[in-house]
């Protein structure tokens, strides 16, 4: 599978951290952020609906786009039904900082692998393996980051919405960190 | 082989999808439909404006707002029907005086459609008062058709001032808004353009009312314009109103030309629908006479007013129980309904659900025949400082009782 050319490649990142991102934004039109137990399948189906719509834009073959749909939905749906959480959705209730940090790196880790290992569906398989665990790994990292960003900003506003940007940082580190994702384009 | 297998995966994990969403759709059905209460007659009500919230522009903002509502054991609405010079509804009044019959971005954001109709129309099917609120009284701001095509509808200060520092808590940083210009409440084109907004909202919506605030007055130091000043000469013998605006006499001469006004109103709404509710939501009697010329406890008194909702936006509980407790207020307690507006906050000054509660709780003890909050953004939105999912929960747990609608004002 060859690699785009750098400039290429560049600008594919930025139109998925774009799409990744927008996607986010374009979800919060139906999903109201919450806590764990308020992210229900329906809305993680529904959120991960959103996320993907735009980044199968980005892929080249349609056919190829509707699997990244169903397989994104999918990941999204089960991660929630086996109690690891919409972790794109939700806000950890705790307000302690280093719980924050273990649980989202601990939570940010499965959720990745799951939505991951469903996108391996939909992916060539010759790049499958490394792409769960670019997910895992990134979402390990976005997570936590995320999360303390979110707590500081609600902390210093006294606005929930601060956590909700917190998420918002969650979802643009993703968008950066799964940088192979142009790959997918070929 | 390899193949295969991915295939065979993906069909059962497909099947699993649509199980698994079919299952907790079916469970997901909202908790707060599933209690019993015995039934009260509380109002509860709350102010749906455009400024700082998107419940009036997102498609199905207003939907998912009744919803919820009324899902929550609310049965009042105030939307916003009149601000910064533009109507919230189709208005014919507006489009002859302003050239422009609704605000544009609602217009466009609603292709065109009555959004006025639209919440009528969803509210009653919840069986939830509308009542039409006009939020900015008589003032304007300077840029407003309004304020350009009719100069000499405003008034103004001494030494020509014509603007006062006076914008709704929901806009308080806006700088567009922050110096606004008056109508002039004793202008007979005003009133007449005023009352007609009033009317036609009353005629042509299903409404059970209309509401009115404190910015149905007049700034205390408004009123050298030369309209006013040459009435009030005709009125006096040729003498001019005095240089202090606070004196009394002075001051007493304005206030009753607006009470007077008032009571046009009063009569030219109940001509057109009898059973249609003045609601008046002012500041407490001694702030908003000093300052903006409203003496409602006298409209109280002449019965002007059906409904009174105090706005009492403090933090500190004392404070907020000191203003239940004027006289004032006791009196208009005992002629007509009387609601307490509460503040559930604003992104400058978040409100936490404590707070709240707690201050339902001094109207509940003080025998209120209600409560209003402003606004519904900051009633569970994320400019508070829970999540939705925690103020709605806590909502709940304070109206968990459902509420018999109230049609007619019960002491008049």
């Amino acid at each position: 599978m060859p690699f785009a050319p750098e400039n290429t490649r560049f600008s594919f990142r930025l139109l998925w951290t774009f799409a990744t991102f927008g996607g986010f934004l374009l979800s919060l039109l139906f999903i109201e952020v919450g806590e764990k137990p308020d992210i229900g399948v329906v809305e993680a189906a529904i959120g991960g609906f959103a996320i993907a719509l735009p980044q199968a834009c980005l892929l080249k073959e349609p056919v190829f786009g509707i699997r990244w749909i169903l397989s994104s939905l999918l990941g999204w749906s089960i991660i929630t039904a086996i109690g690891i959480g919409a972790v794109g959705w939700i806000v950890p209730s705790t307000q302690i900082l280093p719980l924050r940090i273990l649980s989202g790196a601990i939570y940010g880790a499965l959720g990745g692998l799951g939505i991951g290992l469903a996108q391996w569906l939909a992916i060539p398989q010759a790049m499958a393996w490394r792409w769960v665990f670019v997910s895992s790994a990134s979402w390990a990292v976005a997570v936590p980051v995320g999360s303390v960003v979110g707590m500081i900003l609600h902390r210093l506003t006294q606005l929930f919405l601060g956590e909700v940007m917190g998420l918002a940082m969650t979802w643009l580190l993703v968008g950066i960190l799964i940088g192979n994702a142009h790959k997918l384009r070929s | 082989m390899n193949r295969v297998f991915r295939r065979c995966v993906s069909y059962l994990m497909c099947l699993g999808l649509v199980v698994i969403l079919t299952v907790f759709s079916l469970s997901s059905v909202s908790v707060y439909s599933q209690k019993i209460s015995p039934l009260t007659t509380e109002i509860r009500g709350v102010w749906l404006t455009n400024v700082a919230s998107g419940v009036l522009f997102i498609p199905w903002g207003i939907n998912r707002a009744i919803n919820q509502l009324s899902a929550l054991n609310f049965n009042t609405i105030y939307p916003v029907v009149w601000n910064r010079g533009h109507t919230f509804y189709k208005s014919a009044v507006a489009e002859t005086t302003t050239g422009s019959d609704t605000q544009p971005f609602i217009k466009f954001m609603h292709g065109g459609q009555d959004v006025l109709t639209k919440i009528v129309t969803l509210a009653k099917n919840k069986d939830l008062r509308v009542i039409p609120w006009f939020e900015y009284g008589f003032m304007t701001p300077h840029y407003s058709q309004l304020a350009r095509r009719y100069p000499d509808w405003l008034t103004i200060g001494q030494e020509g001032i014509k603007s006062i520092q006076d914008a709704p808590p929901e806009e308080i940083d806006n700088s567009l808004v922050s110096k606004l210009a008056w109508l002039n409440p004793l202008h007979p084109q005003v009133q007449e353009f005023i009352q007609g907004l009033i009317l036609e909202v009353v005629r042509d919506y299903d409404v059970d009312g209309i509401q009115i605030d404190d910015h149905f007055g007049m700034p205390v130091q408004f009123g050298y314009d030369r309209f006013t000043i040459e009435l009030y000469q005709q009125e006096h013998q040729g003498k001019s109103p005095p240089i202090d605006p606070f004196n009394s006499e002075w001051m007493r001469w304005r206030a009753d030309k607006i009470t007077d006004f008032m009571a046009e109103i009063y009569q030219a709404v109940k001509a057109v629908k009898p059973n249609a509710i003045i609601s008046l939501s002012p500041n407490y009697q001694a702030f908003a006479y000093k300052y903006y010329l409203q003496d409602w406890e006298n409209w109280v008194k002449k019965g002007l007013v059906n409904e009174l909702i105090l706005q009492v936006y403090r933090n500190d509980k004392s404070s907020f129980i000191a203003q239940l407790e004027q006289p004032s207020v006791k009196l208009a307690q005992s002629l007509i309904p009387v609601e307490i507006g509460i503040s559930t906050g604003t992104v400058r000054n978040p409100v936490k659900m404590a707070q709240v509660t707690e201050q339902v709780q001094a109207v509940r003890d003080r025998n209120f025949d209600g409560i209003s909050f402003f606004y519904w953004e900051s009633l569970w939105g994320y400019i508070v400082p829970e999540s939705p999912q925690q103020r709605r929960k806590a909502f709940f747990e304070m109206f968990n009782a459902k509420t018999v609608r109230l049609i007619k004002p019960k002491k008049l």
